[in-house]
């Protein structure tokens, strides 16, 4: 037996499908509105975490590329606060070489001069701010020789940045490091010169050049360990380019609407909507009561 | 030979009028209640009158002389057992529906995903530290840090507050319920007093059964219920329950129902009589789901007062002084958290414990702390959370979100199983305008036809009067 056929029959299931497209359609604008396929985590719970994981990724390569870029800049001037003392250091060498081969002493007082200049430079590169951090105080920011004495101010620890998960790269330097533990630091060393030339020391002058060549030897090792970590950050920032990139793609695959695929969805939906509003106003509209 | 009456046919072609005008004036009832909630079609059964034996000497007709037509009974069509399996469905869906609009306010209340939400707030926070972390002396980078921990306190705050206002709705709802089943038990028990009347007299009460049905399909929205029907008064008997029943329609109590208060339907939640409906929608939102969701806030607030002052407190502030705490460590749920009142790192950002030493001549770069505190958005934390923050958090939204996508399918199930069940009731109790109109005609035709044999019968009769017996006249 065939079910018996009612008005109902006809009026429900068309205002159940025609309620059904019109959740499917206003739900694809929205989508393509806002350009978010997520409006609310039931629409892919999974995704909604995902999406959620991947934006405090993406959050946390942002932040280590700002801490990259922050840090290759406080070792570049480093490495130019550097590049300055090892200038100076060689020609206080060169004079010191000079002042060792001179027959008699009548220049050492020129020399001492000189060198004394040269000792200011010095500590007016050990002295260098990146903004306004001092690179060569450990972690205590502040003039790490300041003038007259020859004392290291700052501490010995020094200023670590996180620059990717799980790595860390030394930031400023401990002044001893670069230049020598007090009391026979760099700037010591200088006024040790200048006392010995004072002096008419011309004997002093080879355990002085030992004494620079062994700094020298020093300080080029520790701009070498700068170098090594700047070249390390570059490819640290390029690999993290690449993961936020990789990371936003990802997103971007979950979390943003595929305009072509809801642009096509939606017009199915209108049309679908079109039709059945008009095979709905045909049936429903016609009746018995037409034709008696 | 036999003789039957010369005006007995006036008679059967009279009930034959009567009969066909109560059919014609059935299927107005049915037109007219085409739209009516409930209505189910009603049919005038039509049947022969008792016939006479012809009282004749010589009987030469072997059989009764009919009598004509009568209305023998008005029915309804109407199928108890669809009834009966539809209702169930009703309670299921109900109750699905109900969850199904608290989940989604609960979704509104998190707000995910978004910028704005506690996911937004919570990853600035936990950024922020890492900032404080590269610049441990820039008073910009503890300003941005103290804001957004205070900006992740006050949303987790107030999407407490949200959430808690999603369950004063239900419970709100709940206190409705109690007078709307009330009010329904009371109408349905007046109906089976009209309806015991009406049957003791023999007469059929269809539409009386027609708005006891249709009240019975509400309650089954509101609550689990079984019921039964007494045979002979057709009165019924509505049970609420299993372990602590309650008759909410017995005609055999004072004024035929018994009124429940709010407290019921908590005790029936408690011991699971209450299974279906919306308000177990509404119990289950406002005991179970709801107190869950908060629990889990709170889990995470708590995790983050506690990591987050003890890995202050490990540190040195700008000043040198050993770190206090961050937040309030009194306030360890999502409704509490707050800053610390008595260490505000809000107007003194220098008490962000950045370093983790502090030798002279003091660190202010050292952002060894600093570091370790961001380091904290990587740590899994302990039970119950056993995740990161943030995984953690994710995992609560998309618990959510899973609940209600299986709720929205449930739901979506459901209601195609009461559309189908739906449709089969309406197929047997449904007005179909086609049908009636044909009927309509139907019973047309056969009143004029009735009315046409009156007329010949009256035609004869004049004969015989008139006519007859004129012989010279």
């Amino acid at each position: 037996m065939t079910q018996r056929v009612t008005d109902y029959h006809f009026r429900q299931p068309f205002l159940t499908n025609l309620n059904a497209t019109n959740s499917k359609m206003s739900e694809l604008s929205r989508q393509i509105s806002s350009g978010q396929r997520i409006g609310s985590p039931d629409d892919d719970p999974f995704g909604t975490s995902q999406v959620l994981g991947f934006d405090s990724k993406i959050a946390e390569t942002q932040q280590y590329q700002k801490n990259i870029s922050d840090a290759s800049g406080m070792l570049s001037t480093e490495e130019g606060a550097i590049d300055n003392v090892q200038s100076a250091m060689k020609r206080i060498r060169n004079l010191v070489v000079q002042a060792g081969n001179s027959p008699n002493q009548s220049g050492y007082s020129d020399i001492a001069t000189e060198i004394l200049q040269l000792k200011e430079s010095i500590r007016q590169s050990a002295n260098t701010r990146f903004g306004d951090t001092y690179v060569f105080s450990g972690t205590a920011n502040v003039s790490p020789y300041p003038a007259p004495a020859n004392v290291y101010a700052g501490t010995t620890n020094v200023m670590a940045r996180s620059v990717a998960p799980g790595v860390t790269v030394n930031l400023t330097v401990g002044g001893p490091t670069i230049f020598g533990p007090s009391p026979t630091n760099v700037l010591d060393l200088c006024d040790q010169i200048v006392a010995d030339l004072g002096a008419n020391n011309t004997a002093a002058m080879g355990g002085n050049l030992a004494s620079l060549d062994a700094n020298l030897a020093n300080i080029s090792n520790q701009r070498g360990t700068i170098g090594i970590t700047n070249a390390r950050l570059e490819s640290i920032s390029q690999q993290l380019s690449q993961t936020e990139e990789s990371l936003s793609a990802a997103r971007s695959k979950i979390g943003d609407t595929d305009a072509a695929k809801a642009y096509t969805d939606l017009q199915t939906q209108n049309t679908m909507y079109q039709a059945a509003l008009a095979a709905g106003s045909k049936i429903m509209k016609t009746s018995l009561l037409d034709f008696l | 030979m036999s003789y039957s009456s010369t005006f007995g046919g006036i008679n059967t072609a009279l009930r034959g009028l009567l009969a066909h005008q109560a059919a014609m004036d059935t299927t107005g009832h049915n037109i007219s209640n085409v739209n009516t909630e409930g209505y189910s079609r009603q049919t005038a059964t039509l049947s022969t009158t008792t016939p006479y034996t012809l009282p004749a000497m010589n009987r030469i007709i072997p059989s009764q002389m009919g009598t004509g037509v009568e209305v023998s009974g008005i029915t309804r069509a109407r199928d108890q057992y669809i009834d009966r399996s539809i209702r169930n469905q009703f309670g299921s869906s109900s109750a699905s529906n109900t969850a199904l609009g608290s989940m989604q306010a609960l979704e509104v209340a998190l707000g995910e995903p978004s910028e704005n939400a506690i996911s937004g707030s919570l990853r600035r926070f936990l950024d922020s530290m890492s900032k404080v972390a590269a610049s441990p002396n820039d008073p910009s980078a503890r300003q941005v840090f103290a804001q957004s921990a205070s900006q992740l306190a006050s949303q987790l705050n107030q999407v407490d507050t949200r959430i808690v206002a999603v369950g004063t709705e239900s419970d709100d709802r709940l206190n409705q319920t109690v007078p709307d089943v009330n009010q329904m038990t009371a109408r349905i028990a007046s109906l089976n007093d009209t309806i015991k009347k009406a049957v003791l007299m023999g007469q059929q009460p269809n539409d009386a059964l027609d708005q006891r049905d249709q009240l019975m399909d509400n309650l089954s929205k509101v609550l689990n219920y079984t019921y039964t029907t007494n045979n002979v008064t057709k009165e019924v008997t509505i049970t609420f329950g299993t372990t602590t029943p309650i008759n909410l329609v017995d005609p055999l109590v004072a004024g035929g129902f018994t009124a429940i208060v709010r407290a019921d339907l908590d005790t029936a939640y408690g011991n699971g009589d209450l299974t279906a409906g919306q308000a177990y929608g509404d119990e289950d939102m406002f005991n179970t789901k709801i107190p869950a969701l908060r629990a889990q806030l709170d889990n995470l607030a708590n995790s983050l007062v506690s990591g987050f002052n003890a890995q202050n407190t490990a540190g040195f502030d700008l000043t040198g002084t050993p770190g206090g705490n961050i937040f309030n460590p009194v306030g360890t749920t999502a409704a509490t958290i707050q800053l610390d009142p008595g260490n505000n790192i809000l107007t003194n950002t220098n008490l962000i414990a950045a370093a983790s030493s502090w030798l002279a001549p003091g660190e202010p770069l050292n952002g060894g702390n600093a570091l370790a505190m961001a380091g904290l958005r990587n740590i899994i934390q302990g039970a119950p959370m056993n995740a990161t923050f943030e995984n953690y958090y994710g995992s609560v939204v998309s618990g959510l979100g899973t609940q209600a996508a299986q709720m929205e399918q449930t739901l979506g199930d459901q209601a195609n199983v009461a559309d189908a069940m739906e449709s089969r009731r309406q197929s047997v109790s449904g007005v179909s305008m086609d049908e009636e109109l044909s009927d309509m005609m139907r019973f047309q035709h056969a009143y004029q036809a009735c009315a046409r044999v009156l007329t010949t019968l009256d035609e004869g009769i004049d004969t015989i009067i008139n006519r007859m017996g004129r012989v010279g006249l």
